[in-house]
């Protein structure tokens, strides 16, 4: 999907009659899934919850697009089984990331914009101001492992709670976290007081 | 400029790119339709039958205030939140109610057709009767078994309400969510009238109870009418714009 082009959608407005995709009772291997309340639960996590798993992706040099797809897809496989997912946040940044490295590279794609699980990209265009450009690029720099533990980080985990989702220790989360930082400072043109 | 000095600059400018992002992606993502081709992803063998819909496990009287609370803890703005709330019981349930106001006023949801929102009105109106009535039942020192049902019925009512103009919610779900609020209405009536405590209850209980008992008695067949002109009958049709 280019940047420009409007996600195709069942609930376009000009559509009429739409189909109602809402209507779509829940898997049944949720044996609670008479479930309505977790569609509700699943409806209003999705709104509250898209843009900054998209950001989160952003942050480990996903474009936007990229990102939006692979959120996208991860909203998707979590629907499947969301009664089942004890830590949504952690649990959508780990299958998020894994969708976003399966994808084909952008630079791959001419015409027509891939299947996904999760169906059309649901961002429409995206322009980041120069600023916000030059820290994201920045990010995109540091080594994957210290721009993965910063992304979590800034997400609000801790070090250990990264190191668990990440299958790590926690020392090596900091010590990630403070390298990235350093670097950082470094490519954002502050200076550097040294290691933590 | 000392390490704190560039540690925090480091940490605005992170910060400042955030919001920033954010904010444009909140500008730029489609979430209805996101969320709509999720939902229509799921295959029909994947369905539960009608029957089984209204009848497994469904139990919002039961789950409806963590229900609520877990719907306001991700609905959106948290300012809006700390607007409503005094009580946590009640303001998270106000809240649910404005935001819903507010997104059809708003647009931010496609205009619902004339049934749906007389549905959605009454569910409203249901909400606030039973918001007096709790306010009632407080004031005249009544216990936390009455209040709880009441409770349960109305945050039964407001999940409906979300879940309707939402259009997540199927008829079995409806129908259950009906007679749940019904059997707490009846309870809180029965505990009520069987209470010691020397109230009158005139002006406020009794026509308060007839009305949101009579409010819920006519959602039947809004509700049947709603979902009437659907192929299965079982969800709320698209709407008409």
């Amino acid at each position: 999907m280019t940047d420009t082009e409007t996600p195709q959608t069942g609930v376009q407005p000009a559509a009429l009659p739409a189909p109602d995709p809402w209507g779509t009772p829940l898997p049944v291997h949720d044996t609670k899934a008479a479930g309505t309340p977790a569609r509700v639960r699943f409806a209003c996590y999705y709104e509250a919850h898209l843009t900054q798993l998209i950001r989160h992706l952003m942050r480990q040099g996903a474009a936007p697009h990229e990102a939006a797809d692979a959120a996208q897809v991860a909203f998707t496989e979590a629907f499947l089984m969301w009664q089942s997912i004890e830590h949504p946040a952690a649990w959508l940044r780990k299958v998020a990331f894994r969708a976003y490295l399966r994808q084909s590279p952008r630079d791959e794609i001419t015409d027509t914009p891939p299947e996904r699980p999760g169906g059309p990209c649901p961002l429409h265009a995206v322009e980041l101001k120069e600023e916000e450009q030059r820290v994201y690029a920045a990010l995109a720099m540091l080594p994957a492992a210290q721009r993965q533990a910063l992304a979590w980080s800034l997400d609000g985990f801790t070090a250990s709670e990264i190191a668990t989702e990440l299958g790590t220790s926690p020392q090596a989360v900091r010590q990630n976290l403070s390298r990235a930082r350093s670097r950082l400072k470094t490519l954002l043109g502050l200076p550097d007081g040294g290691t933590h | 400029m000392t390490h704190l000095d560039s540690d925090a600059a480091l940490d605005a400018l992170l910060g400042a790119a955030d919001s920033a992002v954010l904010h444009t992606l909140d500008q730029s993502v489609n979430i209805d339709g996101g969320r709509a081709a999720i939902f229509a992803t799921v295959t029909s063998d994947e369905r539960l039958g009608t029957q089984d819909a209204s009848t497994a496990g469904y139990a919002p009287g039961q789950h409806s205030l963590s229900i609520v609370a877990e719907v306001i803890s991700n609905f959106g703005d948290p300012s809006l939140l700390s607007e409503e709330v005094t009580d946590p019981a009640l303001g998270s349930a106000d809240f649910v109610v404005s935001s819903t106001r507010s997104n059809l006023l708003s647009g931010a949801y496609p205009v619902l057709n004339a049934q749906l929102e007389r549905v959605l009105g009454l569910l409203e109106e249901i909400a606030e009767t039973l918001a007096r009535m709790e306010v009632w039942l407080i004031d005249r020192g009544f216990g936390v078994q009455e209040r709880v049902e009441l409770q349960a019925a109305r945050n039964t009512v407001i999940f409906l309400h979300g879940g309707l103009s939402h259009r997540v919610l199927d008829r079995g779900a409806v129908s259950q969510g009906l007679r749940e609020a019904k059997r707490s209405l009846d309870e809180v009536d029965q505990l009520v009238r069987s209470s010691p405590v020397e109230v009158g209850l005139t002006f406020v209980f009794i026509p308060g109870m007839r009305s949101a008992l009579e409010g819920l008695v006519a959602l039947g067949p809004l509700i049947r009418r709603l979902f009437s002109t659907d192929d299965d009958n079982t969800r709320v049709p698209a709407p008409t714009w």
